[in-house]
């Protein structure tokens, strides 16, 4: 499984070195950032995740986590009608948890990402713009510690997706379409991870409409809409001796604003999830709020993000409707980061985290607070 | 315990939508087809001004190249009386050739300005002529055809805007031939001296190019970074099943010239600048050495 992982995760790759062969030497690093930090975090709740098998006795737990990271850009093409880009971001978290009754676990956390993104105008963009995206996702626990220090369990994604976007009536519709595969490799000690397993289609169309500001500074407002269809199948979640399938409606809304020294990101959508089994059919919907002010005092920057999601099963039922812990049914989060440039191409930022995710049928919940401290070095600015 | 999940998140977009509100109010006080018309009217005027002073620093450009044509073949033929003339005509117009292109470099600026917010108040109309559902037929045509014409008045406007070019133009070689007097010699000293002013003023203005865009990297780099460092191990994620496969923005999202490339373009052209500034400056002080340091 590993290294059918890897090996996975090496297509995209593949594609990039494909594609940029004719074109090497030409490759151009638009971003580089390495990133390492410490930060304190307190876990509450008497949460129960399925996929989590150790019970600790506690409901309470504490870390201290290191963090190092590496994220970088790179425009493998670049021509007037057509460009190729990579984007490479890989993570490591190490985690030092205090407060569990039954040992001293040492959870490691690991995520890589690799994202090839190729666009070309067609008719001089006139009919509009192609874009194909390729994506692989890898994310790794070693030693995952009891509820309530909840870390996502590993698993491998990769997406394909295929877009095409023109102008119509003054504004901007696109139509995507993207094919998805999540793989949570479970151990045979573990084997109810393999029920999170999903393939996935997603067929959306959207509309956007802009409104420059000023086009020097880069200032824009922008609203876009959006409606989609999702195909999901489970293929380990045998529910009522029939494999788990989902057809999902979604709709939604985002505004997105650039006026001086502020950045508004509001994004609102709603979901009916129609399945195989009556228990796994419920409407949800979310709003995220992401804000920016730079220069908000001398050179301190303050960004801030929450989320809001709910979710209502449509029938009443006593049994799990879903997988808790990895589909919990209400969740919060706010997260807010201070910024500021302490060098040439050194960034130092302080930031603070809490989130809350609840489950409706037990009323049971888990709540994640933090704070730390972080270096973002850009070796090439 | 719903209830405080819910009061919490919804004070918290709250909090965070409340500068929307005075941004929105800012925005809205336009009166959209009065501010295009009058803004399209002084596009026109400076367009047209722009043209003329373009046509005027042509004639002049191209009246100074036939005079070097004529001072390189009068050196050729070592016509020293003919050389003496074209300099003096050469001392003559050249305050004449930079004025005229000094007023060319003025008028594209600006045209480049007027036409600059001519889009944004044509891009406001746009945005106020969104189709209504209640309006009638012959409204709801009469609409469509004006914001097709605001459609095509935007491209051209945005396709007539003059490039601001991102190259130096070729730097004339400027030698002592045999005969020259100290006087031409210094009147050459001062060319070069004239030239090296106006590359410091262009490197100023670089400088201040690059600070705005470094400036403009620097937020885009921190609302990345941001969204990156939650994204990595799912922070972001609020599990409530079914996750979606994350559905990137469309095309037209990302710039066609990423900011760092044009940062780069504006660095390389600062370099080269500052190396013709160098190379001029040494020459000009040659120059005056040779010509016994006249002033």
């Amino acid at each position: 499984m590993r290294i059918d992982g890897v090996a996975r995760l090496g297509l995209p790759g593949l594609f990039v070195l494909a594609m940029a062969s004719p074109l090497a030497g030409q490759g151009v690093v638009q971003d580089l950032v390495i990133s390492g930090g410490m930060a304190g975090e307190a876990w509450r709740g008497d949460f129960a995740a399925l996929t989590i098998p150790q019970v600790d006795s506690t409901n309470q737990a504490v870390a201290w986590v290191g963090e190092w990271s590496a994220n970088g850009i790179f425009n493998l093409t670049r021509r007037e009608r057509s460009s190729l880009q990579a984007t490479v971001d890989v993570g490591f978290r190490q985690f030092a948890p205090g407060g569990f009754q039954l040992r001293r676990y040492s959870p490691r956390e690991y995520g890589a990402l690799l994202t090839t993104r190729y666009r070309r105008d067609v008719a001089d963009g006139r009919s509009g713009t192609l874009v194909a995206e390729a994506t692989a996702r890898k994310h790794g626990v070693a030693d995952r510690p009891p509820m309530p220090l909840y870390l996502p369990p590993g698993y491998g994604s990769y997406r394909l997706k295929a877009g095409y976007e023109t102008t119509l009536a003054g504004s901007r519709a696109s139509l995507t379409v993207t094919g998805e595969s999540a793989d949570y490799g479970a151990p045979a000690h573990l084997p109810f991870l393999d029920l999170l397993d999903r393939r996935s289609v997603v067929v959306e169309a959207a509309g956007t409409r802009s409104s420059r500001r000023s086009p020097d500074s880069g200032e824009y407002s922008k609203v876009r809409f959006f409606g989609s269809y999702r195909y999901h199948t489970y293929p380990r979640q045998a529910l009522e001796g029939v494999f788990r399938v989902d057809h999902a409606v979604g709709l939604g809304g985002r505004y997105e604003l650039t006026a001086g020294r502020i950045y508004l990101d509001v994004n609102v959508d709603g979901t009916r999830n129609w399945s195989i089994s009556r228990r796994a059919e419920y409407h949800a919907s979310r709003l995220g709020v992401q804000m920016q002010l730079s220069e908000v005092w001398r050179e301190f920057g303050l960004s801030v993000a929450s989320a809001l999601a709910v979710k209502r099963y449509r029938h009443q039922s006593e049994e799990y409707g879903l997988v808790p812990g990895e589909e919990a049914d209400n969740g919060a989060s706010l997260y807010a980061e201070i910024t500021r440039s302490v060098a040439r191409n050194m960034d130092a930022a302080f930031r603070l985290g809490w989130q809350r995710v609840e489950t409706s049928f037990t009323d049971a919940y888990y709540t994640r607070f933090g704070g730390g401290f972080f270096l973002r070095v850009r070796p090439t600015r | 315990m719903r209830r405080l999940l819910l009061h919490t998140a919804g004070t918290a977009a709250i909090c965070l939508l409340a500068p929307l509100a005075g941004l929105r109010a800012q925005v809205a006080a336009v009166s959209p087809q009065a501010v295009v018309e009058s803004r399209q009217a002084a596009y026109e005027e400076a367009k047209a001004k722009s043209e003329a002073a373009r046509l005027a620093a042509a004639r002049v450009r191209d009246e100074w190249s036939q005079l070097l044509e004529q001072h390189a073949a009068a050196s050729r033929a070592n016509d020293r009386d003919s050389v003496r003339e074209l300099l003096a005509v050469f001392k003559e117009r050249s305050p004449e050739k930079s004025r005229l292109e000094q007023a060319w470099r003025s008028s594209q600026e600006l045209w480049k300005e007027a036409g600059q917010e001519l889009v944004v108040a044509i891009d406001d109309y746009l945005e106020r002529l969104w189709p209504t559902t209640e309006q009638s037929v012959g409204a709801a045509e009469y609409e469509n055809a004006l914001y097709n014409e605001l459609l095509s008045t935007l491209r051209r406007v945005e396709s007539e805007l003059p490039e601001v070019p991102l190259e130096l133009e070729p730097m004339p070689e400027v030698t002592i031939r045999p005969g020259d007097t100290p006087g031409e010699i210094l009147y050459k000293a001062r060319l070069m001296e004239n030239r090296v002013r106006y590359y410091a003023s262009l490197v100023a203005e670089l400088d201040q190019k690059i600070e705005a865009l470094a400036q403009r990297q620097r937020r885009e780099q921190n609302r990345r970074d941001f969204m990156t460092s939650r994204e990595r191990f799912g922070d972001d994620v609020v599990p409530i099943g079914n996750r979606r496969p994350e559905l990137s923005d469309p095309a037209s999202e990302a710039p066609r010239v990423p900011i760092e490339v044009r940062i780069e373009q504006h660095r390389e052209l600062r370099g080269e600048v500052e190396m013709r500034m160098l190379e001029l400056s040494r020459k000009a002080e040659e120059f005056r050495g040779r010509a016994g340091g006249g002033q």
